[in-house]
């Protein structure tokens, strides 16, 4: 075996040992996420704005064309190459191992940034507005298709890398016994990707091969609602990476903030073999007031398989909040009910962000996830802007806040810089929060009065008038959102470009379970 | 700690976990029980479909539109009175066409308490129907008919509004249901 005990430093608030290859990747990945996080929030301010009716501000075609940009850049690139850092991060740091094929990794890094510049291209220069969804026979360039599936790509062997990584970590006597719960939750959402991702495949070779003229466009009519399932197959799987992901974070968000120990991680584990088992196949709640399909098809994708996903979250939801209250009691916080979460460390940003992005993803998100996912309830909600208001629930106040929460420890920990500002990274979840929960209560309350999502011009049919308060709220709460996301990316770049570096600690470091010459081999067993 | 695994870490659920589980598995099971309840209480969207492609249907929805034409509105839309229509056993046939320059075709004058079959169909993208103030949304798809029953209990002046992305005249799209007594 190659000797890798000089590549390693140690971490000395958490003891973990991280290989120094590892570190440039995910210094890469975390980086590149963000770039695209500001994007999209450029992108998210102007479409917030123009929604606002007393505001109105941007033409017709640019809003149609940002909205398809603010979907590509936060739902897809911002989180998935951040997801990507948090892979690499769970197989080697958490492991204590080397993170091997360090080549490949980079290779598979100008995949995806090629990927996600191709799309960014055909959006801003070729006028592509298709939308995140990009329903057939809405028709992109080729540039669009490719760009998705290079970056798709890309993220699939980022996830047998993985899978690849943690068998290394074994073979080598890196790691023994069972993973640790944060590798673990990270195993689920790579599976899950791996899923994800082929159907990304289903979806978009197809289209790539009709935009570039193989395919005829009377197939693509035709499959208009074949399209549908594939594409939610990927679009909606791809919410259950960042789930599984979110989940695994605030796993290590209680640890890295209060010391906090899953109070029983059988469990814990159970809630996330629930999500492999079950989520993907709720993702036909997207159809459900679709064209073609039987009601008892429906009800039974939507209610026996999903539900058992849902208790997976529900069991998280009591796991996660026992493992902080016990460590908070083991403190001395014992006074009262609720004690221990009063007097938590309110002015640190994982802390905050943990609580808050908990908060919103459960009581808002997941609960308007379920009336959605309901058969009969589905009528009343299908592509009105209850629907955003649902997903910015997930996937912004929850599993954005969570990656920004756990960026805060991650900058100064693995990247090795000082926060340029601790007291903005103090108040920034909370202003972050807010402007969020202003969104989404805005967008979910006037998707409750009908009024359409991805519509440029609700005044045009003269019924959505009292919505236009509900909308301002939503304005309102998008600037404050706005400001909350230009603060994180300010203090994130920053802080990696100039912040103060923290010095390095080498250590050897040679793998603790060291396998036995010639026993691992086969050929020495045998003979 | 989520970044190390403890020795015994496979151990019994104590007494708070295992109740929290009892509360949601029952949980789970009332809403599993709901979603079959709607079912026999006829709650369900429609699941009439029948398969048809974009030519033919735009010759059925123009043709339909011919027969009982009675004006145009002030944005243009063919009026189509539907008051007069045979019910039939399962209710009166009518058709709406979502069409690629962005119109919803045509102007619905319906008969309170009546019962219809609206057909629904496009001759290109994908569209949404949302009838407003009630809420109601279904999918439009090009190649697929999609037929829903519908009785207005109320008469007034509803409105047919697009909400699924169809290209840049998308806000464009809304027509008017009217029904009268």
């Amino acid at each position: 075996m190659k000797d890798y005990s000089h590549q390693f430093r140690t971490c000395e608030t958490t003891g973990l040992k991280i290989h120094l290859p590892a570190q440039k990747l995910i210094w890469v990945n975390a980086v590149s996420a963000v770039v695209f996080l500001l994007v999209g929030a450029v992108m998210a301010i102007l479409i917030a704005l123009t929604r606002w009716p007393a505001v109105h501000l941007l033409p017709q075609h640019l809003f149609y064309r940002f909205i398809t940009a603010h979907g590509m850049n936060m739902l897809v690139f911002w989180i998935v190459f951040f997801e990507m850092a948090g892979l690499i991060f769970g197989a080697s740091a958490v492991l204590k191992t080397r993170f091997p094929a360090i080549k490949f990794a980079w290779f598979n890094w100008i995949l995806m940034i090629i990927g996600a510049l191709l799309v960014n291209y055909a959006i801003f220069v070729q006028g592509v507005d298709v939308m995140f969804t990009a329903y057939p026979p809405l028709k992109g360039t080729p540039l669009y298709y490719l760009g998705i599936i290079l970056f798709a790509v890309g993220a699939l062997f980022y996830s047998f890398q993985f899978f690849f990584a943690v068998g290394i970590a074994k073979k080598e006597g890196w790691h023994q016994g069972t993973l640790p719960l944060f590798t673990f939750g990270m195993l689920v959402a790579a599976i899950i990707a791996v899923f994800t991702l082929l159907e990304g495949a289903v979806t978009f070779v197809p289209t790539f091969l009709w935009s570039v003229g193989i395919i005829p466009e009377s197939w693509m009519l035709d499959s208009t609602a074949l399209y549908r399932m594939h594409f939610w197959a990927f679009g909606h799987s791809a919410q259950q990476i960042n789930l599984a992901a979110m989940v695994a974070i605030w796993y290590l968000l209680g640890t890295l903030t209060v010391g906090a120990k899953p109070v029983n991680q059988k469990l814990s584990r159970i809630a996330f073999l629930l999500y492999i088992i079950a989520i993907n196949l709720g993702s036909i709640h997207h159809l459900l007031v679709d064209p073609g399909l039987t009601s008892t098809y429906k009800i039974v994708n939507t209610t026996y398989l999903a539900f058992a996903a849902v208790i997976g979250s529900l069991i998280h939801a009591i796991s996660i909040p026992a493992a902080i209250e016990t460590a908070q009691r083991k403190k001395g916080l014992t006074n009262g009910l609720f004690e221990w979460l009063t007097k938590g460390p309110w002015s640190d940003p994982g802390w905050s962000g943990m609580i808050i992005s908990f908060v919103i993803f459960g009581f808002i998100g997941g609960v308007t996830g379920i009336l959605m996912s309901t058969e009969q309830l589905n009528v009343l909600h299908h592509n009105n802007l209850r629907v955003p208001g649902h997903f910015h629930a997930t996937v912004v106040g929850g599993t954005a806040l969570a990656f920004m929460a756990v960026a805060y420890y991650i900058i100064p920990l693995v990247l090795q810089r000082k926060l340029i500002s601790k007291t903005l990274a103090k108040i920034q979840p909370y202003i972050f929060g807010l402007g969020i929960l202003m969104v989404i209560m805005g967008m979910t309350f006037a998707g409750l009065m009908g009024v359409p999502r991805r519509h440029w011009n609700i005044e045009l049919p003269g019924i959505f008038g009292g919505a236009d308060a509900m909308l301002a709220i939503m304005g309102v709460g998008a600037i404050i959102a706005f400001i909350g996301l230009l603060i994180f990316i300010g203090i994130a770049v920053l802080s990696v470009f100039f912040g103060e570096k923290i010095p390095s600690k080498m250590e050897v470091h040679n793998p603790p379970f060291p396998v036995k010459e010639g026993v691992s081999d086969r050929k020495t067993a045998t003979t | 700690m989520s970044i190390e695994t403890p020795k015994n870490w496979w151990k019994p659920l104590n007494k708070e976990e295992r109740i929290w589980l009892y509360i949601v598995g029952v949980w789970a099971v009332i809403l599993t029980i709901m979603m079959p309840y709607g079912h026999t209480r006829d709650h369900n969207i429609s699941n009439e479909t029948w398969k048809t492609t974009t030519k033919a249907y735009t010759a059925v929805s123009k043709a339909f539109i011919k027969k009982y034409k009675i004006g145009e509105d002030e944005r243009g839309v063919p009026i189509v009175d539907a008051r007069n229509i045979p019910e039939g056993k399962r209710g009166a046939d009518i058709f709406l066409i979502a069409t690629r320059a962005w119109q919803f075709k045509p102007h619905f004058i319906l008969k309170k308490d009546k019962k219809y079959r609206i057909h629904m169909s496009s001759d290109f993208y994908e569209h949404g129907f949302s009838l407003q103030p009630m809420n109601l949304n279904y999918q439009i798809l090009p190649n697929r008919d999609f037929v829903v029953t519908m009785t207005p209990k109320q008469s007034g002046k509803f409105m047919i509004v697009c909400n699924e992305y169809c290209g840049p005249g998308h806000h464009n799209m809304f027509t008017t249901l009217e029904v009268k007594e």
